[in-house]
């Protein structure tokens, strides 16, 4: 369970819904080859993309005190949840506020994040869990 | 695909072939994820895996385009997923989704989905989705 433990802000960030990262990643989540189910939505699950941005794993990695999660560590994802008030407009930037959840789990981190649109209007939400897999000495 | 929309009905299953390397890789490249747990056979197998494993997010964008496909969805409000063990490259995943409530004055329903492999239960997860129950809604059963 997620978000009863105390959460710790790492940072504010500017991202967004280019058309073309979209259709990159509807393209890469296809079912089965299958038409793309809506050629004009967001996925729900888009915003995952917008952890693996350069400026939030930096800041990530210095809340979490360097160790992880660096470009290249092993994570094995453990769970998420994307909550959307709303759907996602192509071509619009929103705000991503994310925070760590203190605690848990022991062998990696847990992140909470909020996404809101030029307003300050809540857009959505997103919880994630992973461990973090070291790699066996040479 | 269709199903009556009423509780405990559930969504035609759906077989995937397997979802292979060069699918990951286009997935990593899109999504900006470089864990290399997802490119490195060893690693994999040195995290105790038989082989690489497919990234949680892929297989969860996977379920969520499956319910896209159910003609009762407008949209997907809400979706959350345990990954309770590892889908494992290029080997058949079976998706499936039963409808565990109905709300209809928020007009919502929410489904329980799985992905399994090889019978084992790999992914767990939940959606609350906006559906259309315009004259769609089934008897409720006696």
């Amino acid at each position: 369970m997620i978000g009863v433990a105390a959460t710790q802000p790492v940072g504010r960030f500017p991202v967004g819904t280019p058309s073309a990262a979209v259709a990159r990643f509807r393209e890469a989540i296809r079912l089965g080859g299958t038409p793309a189910t809506r050629g004009d939505a967001v996925p729900p699950t888009f915003p995952i993309t917008w952890l693996a941005a350069p400026a939030v794993r930096s800041a990530l990695a210095a809340a979490l005190g360097g160790s992880v999660p660096e470009s290249g560590t092993a994570l094995i994802h453990l769970s998420q949840r994307i909550v959307l008030q709303r759907a996602l407009a192509l071509d619009t930037t929103y705000w991503l506020d994310v925070a760590l959840v203190t605690g848990e789990p022991a062998r990696g981190f847990a992140l909470e994040a909020t996404v809101t649109d030029a307003q300050d209007q809540p857009v959505a939400s997103l919880a994630g869990r992973f461990a973090v897999v070291h790699r066996p000495a040479p | 695909m269709s199903a009556r929309l009423a509780k405990g009905e559930k969504l035609p299953p759906v077989l995937l072939p397997g979802i292979a390397q060069t699918a990951i890789e286009a997935y990593l490249v899109a999504s900006g994820d470089d864990n290399p747990l997802h490119r490195d056979p060893e690693l994999a197998l040195a995290a105790g895996l038989a082989d690489v494993p497919v990234p949680g997010m892929l297989v969860l964008a996977h379920l969520a385009e499956y319910l896209g496909q159910w003609p009762e969805c407008r949209r997907i409000a809400a979706l959350s997923g345990r990954f309770v063990s590892p889908v494992l490259v290029a080997r058949p995943i079976r998706i499936e989704a039963r409808i565990m409530a109905i709300d209809t004055s928020a007009g919502t329903a929410t489904l329980r989905i799985t992905a399994a492999q090889e019978d084992r239960l790999a992914v767990l997860a939940e959606a609350r989705l906006l559906v259309r129950l315009e004259g769609r809604l089934a008897q409720a059963a006696p």
